[in-house]
């Protein structure tokens, strides 16, 4: 299985507080790859990496085969990007920013840029500055998806977008992904967003990745369990030990590739299982967060 | 790909193409009309209709300008406003994304070019000239042509640098300004700035081209 | 030889304002003699200096300082010698270029740098033997030294001809001007000329050329040159109150010629054209006939000019008008108006470079 994009120890620092160290992305091709984290992390200046918009400080990055930025006109030929903050031409109407961006990719697909156009009801004679932030949404997912690319980049595509906007973007990209064998990298900080239609989730948290791991691993993994007896030392465990808290009667432990059988590790060491609880999605991202800014004792 | 450009540009522009159409085409024609006509016998009023051709004349080098920076500005704008960000994302390298804007540019200044030769071909057929005097409407247009066309590419490539260099370019100009200063200070009359401005309007400065006799009609 | 040295070479020691202030005619021989003896003894020496001191007096270099066949220039002591001596060389190459004062009559004089009161006691030694001293008001490092001294041989030249010749001749005909800038000035003289005359001329009229040009006999320059309208064209700015200027600008065509014969021409020149279109006519017998033509304009028995020229020419005066019209109008355009094909290649090179500045490779934002 080759990857998407990859890249090797990348590192980039911009100003003095805020920096990406040692980056390894590995997103496979044909995935639709969730890139979470919180506000700041560096989610949008990794994707700006990918995009060769900025240079790294060391480090290597690999998209579609080709090296960043030396292959950057061919990758560019085969990827779709929607930035964080689409910024098209507001003096063109739609059918002409459609024309315009169609003269820049050899694949464009017109006929299914149309069927996309009257899907999202987007009017063609509109200037783009009377678009409203749902229309001018649909017609960057528009434009990208008609590029019929190889790999489609999205930063937070549905950021600040209506339910029923956000729900017809994220359903023609999924239908676009059922056509062939795309490869999604997506950014969000809306998990049960991406918790729908990402098979990889990657964490990215203070510039550094936490996790990266399939989404069936993250969703049904992580469990919250109540411990009663624990014992103070932990060798080898079956599962990940994420977080350990205690409370004035028991211990919190928050673990990843919990399996119920085992629960007799427990017992071999004189604990008690009292509760098992499983977190979604969101909980346990948060706790993932909170466990990769203070360590488990 | 280039007329996609074109196009775009063309939308973005069109407003200031119009104006600088009217403007050029109607300048060579103020000349006929400011200095009252002229007819072969009137030999008594050649040196009135000269100063008056010569006056006018200096309007079209300021409309070189003018039409540079607008223009030089105006093609870049679009991206500027979205930091460069979608155009960056197009699979073309940078360069040649900078040479379809600037051909594109260059296009649209032909419209003003034309409108300016138009106005300096019926302006001169308009006219019955005394043996001695000489019309200049294509001379006059290609050096407009090419004055546009230099101020476009200054201001062109001014816009399409990075922060980082309109940061020097500043700091140089304001460099030769302290250095002037500071001179002046300590009694030299070696005058930088002077010097600055002739080397480039003096021939084989950059903005030689806007300097020298621009009247439509002359000896 | 030698003695044309020492004359010539007093002639120049006598300058020093020390040596001509307030001294009488037997002291000044005294001083003179003195001073030539001095000069002699140096010479045979062969002294290679800048200058030497006689008595305190600072002097030139002699050995270059009157070069045989060059003009004599007599200059002040706080001048350097090397600077005279190539101004000296420059305007009589000058002057024997555009031919048109004989070399003798430029060996005849010699240029002195104003100063009244020594300058008269020069003028009155006999050092100064038969040469002509004309003055010049200059300073040292005048960079318009040289032009001013081919000036003011040439308005001696004009001073000594015949009253027709020393009135048409122009003073500045042998300055260097660039034969565009004196062509521009005699087309747009043409082109704009207030004067029914010069109208004429540009129309393709011989006769208003040769009348433009004062090359026609006139013993009433005024009456023959100018008719009553370019008159009173030409004094509506008068208003002294004269009753016959009045009568002529109620529409007395006579009262406008007798206003301005008696009012010595009323600041009108006999001749419509300026010195500088009659300079133009002189550079193109130069460029058609050449630079022999020019000097034999003036030098022959004294005749009216149009007799002259056409003598010199070996040409009929119509034909020499109308081509040197046809010469002006040829010549006389500004370059400016054209796009030199410098200035395109500088415009396109310029443009060109700055696209590369525009176009960097990078992808970084």
């Amino acid at each position: 299985m080759t990857n998407a994009i990859e890249t090797w120890d990348l590192c980039y620092r911009a100003g003095k507080t805020f920096e990406l160290r040692d980056l390894a992305l590995k997103v496979r091709e044909g995935s639709i790859y969730g890139f979470l984290g919180p506000n700041g992390a560096g989610k949008t200046t990794t994707i700006k990496l990918l995009m060769g918009m900025l240079r790294p400080d060391s480090g290597q990055i690999g998209v579609l085969g080709g090296k960043v930025p030396r292959d950057m006109s061919r990758i560019l030929a085969e990827v779709g990007y929607v930035p964080e903050r689409p910024h098209l031409y507001p003096f063109l109407t739609v059918e002409q920013a459609i024309n315009f961006h169609a003269a820049f990719f050899a694949g464009f697909d017109m006929p299914y840029a149309a069927e996309l156009l009257d899907s999202f009801n987007l009017p063609r004679e509109h200037r783009l500055s009377a678009l409203s932030k749902g229309e001018m949404g649909k017609l960057h997912m528009l434009l990208v998806l008609a590029q019929r690319p190889r790999l489609l980049v999205l930063d937070e595509p549905t950021d600040g977008l209506d339910p029923v906007v956000r729900r017809d973007v994220l359903s023609a990209l999924l239908d676009f992904c059922s056509q062939g064998s795309a490869t999604v990298f997506i950014s969000s900080h809306l998990v049960h967003e991406l918790e729908r239609i990402c098979d990889w989730v990657g964490v990215l948290d203070r510039g550094r990745l936490v996790a990266e791991l399939p989404m069936h691993a993250f969703k049904s993994g992580i469990k919250r369990i109540r411990v009663e007896n624990p014992p103070s030392l932990i060798g080898d465990t079956p599962f990940v030990l994420v977080a350990r808290e205690t409370t004035t009667m028991d211990e919190i432990w928050v673990v990843r590739g919990w399996q119920p059988p085992m629960v007799q590790w427990f017992e071999g060491t004189g604990a008690h299982v009292k509760e098992i609880v499983d977190l979604d999605l969101e909980e346990g991202f948060v706790e993932l967060l909170r466990a990769a800014r203070v360590p488990a004792a | 790909m280039f007329r996609q450009v074109l196009t775009q540009q063309w939308v973005s522009l069109r407003s200031a193409v119009l104006v600088f159409v009217v403007i050029s085409f109607a300048v060579p024609l103020l000349t006929v009309v400011y200095g009252g006509g002229l007819n072969a016998g009137d030999l008594a009023r050649v040196a009135q209709w000269l100063d008056s051709s010569e006056r006018i004349g200096l309007l079209i080098p300021g409309i070189a300008l003018l039409l540079g920076v607008v223009f030089g500005l105006g093609v870049w704008a679009p991206d500027q406003v979205g930091k460069h960000v979608y155009s960056l994302a197009l699979p073309v390298p940078r360069w040649r994304y900078a040479l379809l804007r600037f051909g594109a540019g260059t296009v649209l200044l032909a419209a003003p070019v034309a409108a300016l030769g138009l106005g300096s071909f019926v302006a001169a057929w308009a006219v019955t000239l005394p043996t001695g005097l000489h019309a200049y409407p294509a001379q006059l247009t290609f050096r407009f042509a090419l004055a546009s066309l230099v101020c476009f590419a200054m201001v062109f490539a001014l816009a399409s640098a990075t922060k980082r260099v309109a940061l020097w370019l500043l700091g140089g100009i304001g460099g030769v300004l302290l250095a002037d200063l500071l001179l002046s200070a300590f009694g030299s009359d070696a005058e930088v700035t002077a010097k600055v401005i002739t080397a480039l309007v003096t021939f084989p400065g950059p903005l030689s081209i806007l300097t020298g006799r621009w009247a439509l009609f002359d000896v | 030889m030698c003695s044309r040295w020492r004359a010539l070479f007093a002639a120049a020691l006598l300058v020093t304002p020390t040596a001509l202030r307030g001294q009488g005619g037997a002291e000044e021989r005294s001083r003179l003699r003195a001073l030539l003896a001095r000069a002699d003894s140096l010479w045979a020496l062969r002294v290679a200096e800048d200058s030497v001191t006689a008595r305190g007096q600072r002097t030139a270099r002699r050995a270059q300082l009157f070069p045989s066949g060059d003009v004599a220039l007599a200059l002040w002591g706080a001048v350097s010698s090397s600077e005279g001596d190539s101004m000296a060389r420059a305007a009589s190459a000058q002057l024997s270029e555009f031919g048109l004062v004989p070399g003798a009559f430029t060996r005849g004089v010699v240029v002195i740098q104003v100063n009244a009161a020594d300058t008269a006691a020069l003028r009155r030694n006999p050092a100064m033997g038969r040469r002509q001293p004309l003055l010049l008001d200059w300073v040292p490092g005048d960079p318009r030294g040289v032009e001013k001294v081919v000036y003011e041989i040439t308005r001696a030249y004009a001073r000594s001809l015949d009253s027709a010749a020393s009135v048409w001749l122009p003073p500045g005909a042998g300055e260097p001007w660039s034969m565009d800038r004196g062509g521009e000035r005699a087309l747009r003289w043409l082109t704009e000329s207030q004067t029914s005359a010069g109208s004429l001329c540009l129309a393709g009229d011989p006769a208003g050329c040769r009348r433009a040009l004062g090359l026609e006999d006139a013993k009433n320059p005024l009456a023959a040159r100018y008719t009553a309208g370019d008159i009173r064209h030409m004094l509506q700015e008068q208003r002294y109150g004269s009753a016959r200027l009045q009568a002529c600008f109620a529409g007395d065509d006579g009262s406008c010629l007798r206003f301005a014969e008696e009012s010595r021409y009323a600041g009108l020149s006999p001749i419509p054209a300026s010195e500088a279109v009659r300079t133009s006519v002189l550079r193109y017998v130069r460029a058609t006939r050449g630079v022999d033509a020019v000097g034999r304009v003036f030098a022959g028995a004294p005749a009216l000019m149009g007799a002259r020229f056409a003598r010199a020419t070996g040409q009929g005066l119509d034909s020499l008008v109308l081509g040197w019209r046809a010469w002006v109008l040829s010549r006389g355009r500004p370059g400016r108006v054209r796009t030199p094909v410098g200035e395109a290649l500088a415009a396109l090179t310029f443009s060109g470079v700055l696209i590369l500045l525009a176009t960097r490779r990078t992808r970084w934002q």
